[in-house]
């Protein structure tokens, strides 16, 4: 019966599916508003690495917190967001189908999520929202811009409860059947997504709002900051997810090889689900006012998330290694040989995943209590989410865009533009690895993170950071480079490649693989855990946050903010 | 209770040569070896200064 089933499911007839004219133009309006984020953030990022060296000053009156706030928001809440819900909404259209009634509500989704935006954007480019993408308490940006930041999140839900909606259809009509692993991965990414933003939805609607239009005379800053960091950190677990389901699902494909194994892949995802909510006080360790105690359960709880990202990391490497040895190559590494270093869909994803070693290590070194005191508030920490959001994620979104975007527009990744993407991912990884790397020694020498340009009065340490400076300058210049020739890639490939049809690479499960456990399509009792979980590691530290509060603070829109 | 066909894969499965693995095994002791020296070495900053 089990056999039969698995069968069934394997029936090549059926899947993958086909995506449809009209679902492909929705998943590529994600996509462009991704790609043009990312052009507008880079050019952000380069000119605050050349304000910070002492290279260039703003003109017109420019703000230096300005351009960092536009950077900061552009591209770690909209671009990611935009790119991965596209994404996922073709992973979704491929493997589980999108109905009409889907389609049209994804694109109220959308559309909430561009009001949004637009609020946002145009407070920032007035000034009058220069609070950065943390937009901490107690400074203060004009009302619109926290309206648009909800307006964005409640936008990401439609698209999260289409996603739901796909998988429960297809379940009805397929009953009995697990999940495809990919719309599974979905559904997860997209529980976690919600229940985290949660936190900085009631953080926005009950403090922020009513503060900025002067309703409330005060806020409590410790509790929007605990608010904030429960979503923060999920946060960064929402852009990596969807970099997984490339590198469990797709890359094997890629790469002539077979999925290592479905079970371990989704076991992986069960646990990134329960550990990345429960930990946000671990970007809070030098924060006054909560009891260490549950300070220290945090880091604990944190810790939990190493066993799946080892997970992952162990699974790559076997599924590289069965399918060189199924080739042919021997030896003890013989078979890194057979691997596609010319094919871009897999040298940039595969150098994210180089990039996520160092990532990794950096973040439990941030996450160990009270050694983050060596990091906290330094240079290190922009260091270390270069690397991990802008290095590991986004590496893997343009190995995903170079086959995505030709396949939904009709298009082919021709050998002319693969040489370009191998280009541009060279130019990246030199360019990242000058800047982050910078960043990271700047900040174990002190220098501080956020902050505009200072000679700090001269002292003797803040001369030693002013090479680092430069050559984050360097590094950064070259990323824009290289975001350049991404841009260029991706309009290529919108509308000039040659017609044709390019693969949706799907991976599959090894012939002989044993049948994953029924169980893990209970995504009541995975939500119900991770709930426990959060209210286990939240109630008693919250309580005591509201009850023993320091007075709240009146709003600061000076010198920054909204001025 | 497994069904007869489940206890068959079980079988066939268990009965198949595992895969060879052993560079995935250094691999990975070689990360783990990455993030102990990093971790050390920044911890080694804590204790001193």
């Amino acid at each position: 019966m089990a056999m039969e089933k698995l069968e069934r499911f394997y029936d090549k007839s059926r899947l993958p599916l086909t995506i449809s004219k009209q679902e492909a133009r929705l998943y590529m309006t994600f996509i462009y508003v991704a790609f043009i984020s990312l052009a507008i953030g880079g050019l952000m990022g380069l000119l605050q690495t050349l304000v910070r060296s002492g290279t260039i000053t703003l003109p017109w009156g420019i703000d230096y917190y300005q351009i960092l706030t536009l950077h900061g928001v552009i591209l770690a809440l909209i671009m990611t967001t935009y790119f991965i819900i596209g994404f996922q909404h073709a992973l979704m259209g491929k493997t589980v189908g999108m109905s009409d009634k889907q389609r049209k509500t994804a694109w109220i989704g959308f559309w909430v999520m561009v009001l949004g935006t637009t609020f946002a954007a145009i407070t920032i480019l007035l000034g009058r929202a220069n609070v950065l993408y943390t937009f901490y308490a107690p400074l203060k940006a004009h009302p619109l811009f926290y309206i648009g930041l909800a307006l964005v999140i409640i936008g990401s839900w439609i698209a999260a409860f289409v996603n739901w909606h796909q998988v429960y259809k297809w379940k009805k009509e397929h009953p009995g059947e697990k999940t495809p692993l990919l719309a599974f991965m979905v559904v997860i990414n997209m529980a976690m997504w919600f229940i985290a933003s949660l936190g900085v939805a009631v953080a926005v609607l009950v403090q922020f709002i009513p503060w900025s239009l002067g309703y409330a005379e005060t806020i409590n800053v410790l509790v929007s900051r605990t608010l904030f960091w429960y979503f923060g950190h999920p946060l960064v677990y929402f852009w990596l997810l969807p970099a997984y389901m490339a590198w469990y699902a797709i890359i094997p494909k890629i790469i002539g090889g077979k999925i290592f194994s479905d079970s371990l892949a989704r076991l992986a995802f069960v646990l990134l689900l329960f550990f990345s909510i429960p930990v946000g006080f671990h970007h809070q360790l030098t924060e006054p006012g909560i009891d260490p105690t549950w300070k220290f359960i945090q880091v604990v709880l944190t810790f939990m998330v190493v066993i799946p990202s080892l997970m992952t990391a162990f699974s790559m490497f076997a599924t590289f290694e069965i399918t060189g040895r199924k080739k042919g190559f021997g030896g003890l590494f013989g078979w890194l040989k057979h691997l596609p270093w010319k094919d871009v869909r897999f040298l940039a994803p595969f150098i994210g995943m180089l990039a996520f070693i160092p990532g990794g290590a950096g973040g439990i070194i941030n996450a160990s209590h009270q050694m983050n005191a060596v990091v906290h508030n330094t240079i290190w920490v922009t260091g270390h989410f270069h690397i991990t959001v802008a290095t590991t994620v986004i590496l893997t979104f343009f190995g995903i865009a170079y086959w995505l975007i030709p396949h939904l527009t009709g298009r082919t990744l021709t050998p002319a533009i693969n040489r370009l993407g191998i280009i541009q991912t060279i130019i990246w990884t030199v360019g990242m690895t000058i800047m982050s790397g910078a960043m990271h020694i700047q900040g174990l020498l002190g220098g501080p993170r956020r902050s505009s340009y200072s000679e700090y009065g001269g002292t003797e340490q803040a001369t030693e950071w002013i090479w680092y400076q430069a050559a984050q300058a360097i590094g950064g210049t070259i990323l824009f480079i290289g975001i350049i020739l991404m841009v260029y890639i991706v309009i290529k490939l919108a509308f000039f490649a040659p017609k044709g049809n390019e693969e949706f690479p799907i991976a599959e499960e090894e012939e002989n693989a044993e049948p994953t456990p029924k169980f893990f399509d209970n995504y009541k009792l995975w939500v119900a855990i991770t709930i426990a979980l959060i209210l286990f590691a939240y109630t008693i530290p919250f309580v005591d946050i509201i009850q023993n509060s320091p007075p709240g603070s009146p709003p600061f829109d000076w010198p920054i903010g909204n001025s | 209770m497994a069904s007869i066909d489940e206890k068959k894969k079980e079988q066939v499965t268990h009965d198949e040569k595992e895969p060879d693995l052993r560079g995935t095994f250094i691999s990975v002791l070689l990360v783990g070896l990455f993030i102990i020296v990093s971790w050390v070495l920044v911890y080694a900053l804590f204790i001193i200064r």
